[in-house]
């Protein structure tokens, strides 16, 4: 047996040692994840949720939502926030520089004068040059904090900063959130003093039809780069974090909607502002800090369909996004590598980093570079067409399981896309998606890799094409009728 | 079947395993996919089911609340509708569950005569045999949907029947039996005798809103529980002496102020009910504490019901470390109008603060 041979032999050895435990690991979500749903599903009969809307027992919430070049759509988004039934709420919208008019817009749109509130800057931020309140009574939760430019994580800190409420809700200003969001997030803190951040599930919203910020109509986006999405977001949110938010392992909450304590958060020492994963970064580190300080707690996840965002329409812009995500959760995983296997921080340690490490972050560059060792093999031509094929299959057989799993949980929880043609779709783009759309995944996180090596540290752009609105549409034809 | 594998024998164990796991990968696949085809088969049954009856149980339910408040004609219809809706309710468990849940939400939206007749309709349907039928369950969310359905239809005499699940594992259940006691027993927070864990704040939201819903008469007496072993179940209680303005209750709460470890909590509760009477206490246990948190409540309490006289508290604290007990020292003397040079930046910013109407 030469070197070669031995050498195959481990390579190969890996690979299916690797897939096995990958096939284990996402096995064992599933159950998990089916009996969580399961569950919530049988308890939500059980309470009348409703009843937080007007008890003034309910705890007070901050929703801060910064914003940077937001002024096409910034009045819209404040109106849709301000318009969420809960009783005791605020909203800190943090203009986090902008160079485009939104600042101006909101002041006109809201009736704004500049207060002098005094703030406790716990967190060190960028420069708060003004705080705004309206004079109108009715947009007296609105405040509006305009600072210098210091990026996502340096805003909400701002607001974080300037808040006085229990729980903060940090989101995305273009998210659009259901009406009963925030009752639903608040329920986990209410029921278990030892929860300390709730996260909701996200869903994709292209296509959907949104009128002044409210989600009127759910469809299945009409792009087929944004209906893997839905498939991918389906997976993450209702298999994956269901599970690790059971086994109380969850590490990420996603930036686009998130509740956390904010005392907690300020004793952590706020969003950190030198990586570009900073809602994962601080959900871990505030993991670290209570198993550190031997208290109990509890990350949790709500399976509602509660914020809904839009997802990236093109390449290109798909590409940046999943370039920044690769670099979030490396910057995370480098920061906290004392994490990797420390029996001290339980799940968090023994499983919790070591799955992001190999299953999310190491797994892409793995399929690259199986990918690369296929392409040369090919070339000496000593590929095992039988063991490859049956690798491949078996590979195609794990993403259609994992799918076809998904599309289950959402069959049997809240039934979103209720139109078989939808669900057939759905199930379409499930089996095209190994061939289409995961290779662009795998392609995007090694360029991000990449450009950690080079040292990259920006966000990247992210264009928007806007929700179909009917307002939009109606807006058009004024338009339209008026040049004509 | 073993001949046709046989084919495996002269495999790499490596390709067996694969093998292996894509037979079982697509068996899963294969279930997954049926679930889903039967999930789909019987939501569109259920629908259909739903689409050919529900209107009608909800225009024989609409009809028999509207007839009693017309109150004419009431005996000829209520008999011809119930009549209806037992037919109805007997094809099976599942449409009866429809009817209850119907009358449910129905009872909850309508007031006075309507809201009885309802109430009678459960009865006359005997749906209350079906509701205490899932209390004999072995599956616990299903008792306490029987127990929350029980009260919802203000079944008072089966109140009792709750007290045995008030040591039950499941929390849900355990919650549901002591919102079902709040609602129908006759001293509503009997419970809490029974009390050994936290009461959490959800239902302590809960219990609140079913207490909302009774008379002064039949609430009980909070101070009871002023010394209760749970602190959840004491800080509950004082919550409540606020919410339902018990000012006779103000010396029993000065009383717990000497004596609790939470004081912040009860010199809030003090603040609320404007009690004067517990003034020269919390001027002498502001001095006393060290816990910012009770300064702080002593702070806000002083500025609500204090005067001229508490300069020197305000003296005292405005050079305190805590940054909050500094804020509530100048928030205090912007509410009784302290005059005071401002010293530092720090100082006149949190004034302005303070005074400014759309921040306050």
């Amino acid at each position: 047996m030469n070197i070669w041979t031995i050498l195959t032999h481990i390579v190969d050895f890996f690979v299916l040692g690797f897939s096995v435990s990958l096939t284990i690991c996402y096995l064992f979500l599933s159950c998990v994840s089916f009996f969580a749903i399961r569950k919530y599903m049988r308890r939500r009969s059980l309470y009348r949720v409703n009843d937080i809307i007007s008890s003034p027992m309910a705890p007070s919430v901050s929703l801060i939502a910064p914003a940077y070049n937001e002024g096409m759509t910034i009045v819209e988004n404040i109106r849709s926030m301000l318009s969420l039934e809960y009783n005791n709420y605020d909203v800190i919208v943090v203009n986090d520089g902008s160079k485009d008019d939104t600042l101006e817009k909101v002041i006109k749109a809201f009736d704004l004068i500049q207060v002098p509130l005094h703030v406790n800057a716990k967190v060190s931020t960028q420069e708060i040059v003004s705080v705004y309140k309206s004079q109108n009574r009715s947009f007296k939760k609105l405040t509006i904090v305009n600072k210098v430019n210091g990026g996502k994580a340096d805003a909400l800190n701002a607001g974080i900063n300037v808040s006085s409420s229990r729980l903060v809700a940090c989101i995305d200003v273009d998210c659009v959130l259901e009406n009963d969001a925030l009752q639903r997030m608040v329920k986990p803190f209410m029921e278990d003093s030892s929860v300390i951040a709730s996260g909701g599930v996200v869903r994709i919203a292209n296509s959907c039809e949104i009128e002044h910020g409210k989600l009127i109509n759910v469809n299945l986006p009409k792009n087929m780069l944004a209906r893997f999405q839905v498939l991918e977001y389906l997976r993450a949110f209702l298999l994956s974090r269901m599970a690790w938010a059971r086994l109380n392992g969850l590490l990420l909450i996603s930036g686009a909607f998130g509740l956390f304590d904010r005392k907690l958060i300020l004793k952590a020492g706020g969003y950190s502002t030198d990586t570009v994963g900073e809602d994962m970064e601080l959900v871990v580190r505030m993991r670290s800090m209570m198993t550190r300080a031997g208290k109990k707690f509890r990350v949790t996840m709500i399976p509602d369909p509660l914020c809904w965002t839009e997802a990236p329409s093109t390449n290109k812009v798909f590409e940046k996004q999943r370039n920044r995500w690769a670099r979030g959760t490396y910057e995370v995983l480098q920061k906290h590598t004392y994490l990797f296997f420390n029996s001290k921080y339980k799940i968090t340690g023994l499983f919790g980093y070591p799955f992001w490490f190999f299953f999310e972050w190491m797994a892409p560059l793995l399929e690259f570079c199986g990918a690369v060792y296929f392409i040369f093999l090919l070339f000496t031509g000593s590929v095992s067409w039988t063991y490859f094929l049956s690798l491949l299959v078996m590979f195609y057989c794990f993403s259609i399981f994992i799918s076809s799993f998904t599309l289950y949980a959402e069959e049997i929880s809240f039934y979103k896309y209720k139109g078989v043609k939808d669900q057939l779709r759905l199930l379409a783009a499930a089996l095209l998606e190994p061939f289409i759309y995961h290779p662009r995944v795998v392609w995007a996180s090694v360029k991000g890799n990449i450009d950690i090596l080079k040292g990259v540290k920006s966000w990247g752009e992210m264009t928007r094409s806007g929700f179909s609105s009917k307002t939009k549409v109606a807006e058009l034809k004024k338009v339209t009728t008026i040049s004509n | 079947m073993i001949s046709r594998l046989q084919f495996l024998e002269d495999q790499d164990p490596k390709m067996i395993f694969i093998f292996g796991v894509t037979v079982v990968l697509t068996g899963l696949i294969i279930f997954f996919l049926s679930l889903i085809i039967i999930s789909k088969i019987s939501r569109t049954r259920d629908r259909r089911l739903k689409r050919k009856y529900w209107p009608y149980i909800k225009e024989h339910l609409a009809m028999i609340a509207i007839q009693s408040v017309v109150n004419e004609g009431v005996k000829y219809d209520y008999r011809r509708s119930l009549r209806f809706l037992m037919q109805i309710r007997n094809r099976s468990r599942k449409i009866a569950q429809w009817v209850l849940d119907e009358i449910m939400k129905q009872k909850a939206n309508l007031t006075g005569e309507a809201n009885k007749t309802m109430l009678k309709v459960y009865r006359d349907l005997n749906l209350k045999t079906y509701s205490l039928r899932k209390l004999k369950s072995f599956n616990s969310n299903t008792v306490a949907r029987g127990i929350y359905e029980l009260e919802s239809m203000e079944q008072r005499d089966v109140f009792s029947k709750f007290y045995k699940f008030l040591g039950s594992k499941n929390t849900d259940l355990r919650m549901a039996a002591r919102l079902g006691l709040t609602s129908l027993a006759p001293n509503p927070l009997s419970f809490l005798d029974h009390l050994k864990e936290e009461l959490s704040e959800w239902e302590q939201m809960s219990i609140y809103n079913r207490l909302r819903s009774k008379h002064k008469d039949q609430l009980p007496d909070f101070s009871k529980f002023y010394y209760h072993e749970q602190p959840s179940a004491v800080a509950f209680c004082v919550e409540m002496t606020v919410r339902f303005n018990y000012f006779e209750l103000i010396p029993q709460l000065i009383e717990l102020l000497k004596t609790t470890k939470n004081r912040s909590m009860v010199i809030d509760a003090l603040k609320e009910l404007e009690a004067f009477q517990a003034l020269p206490y919390v001027k002498r246990l502001i001095h006393k504490s060290n816990n910012p948190q009770t300064i702080i409540s002593c702070l806000n309490f002083l500025a609500h019901i204090g005067d001229e006289s508490c300069r020197s508290i305000f003296e005292t604290f405005i050079e305190h470390k805590n940054f909050e007990v500094r804020m509530a020292a100048v928030g205090m003397a912007a509410k009784l109008n302290i005059e005071f040079e401002s010293s530092s930046e720090e100082l006149e910013s949190m004034l302005l603060h303070h005074q400014n109407e759309l921040i306050s």
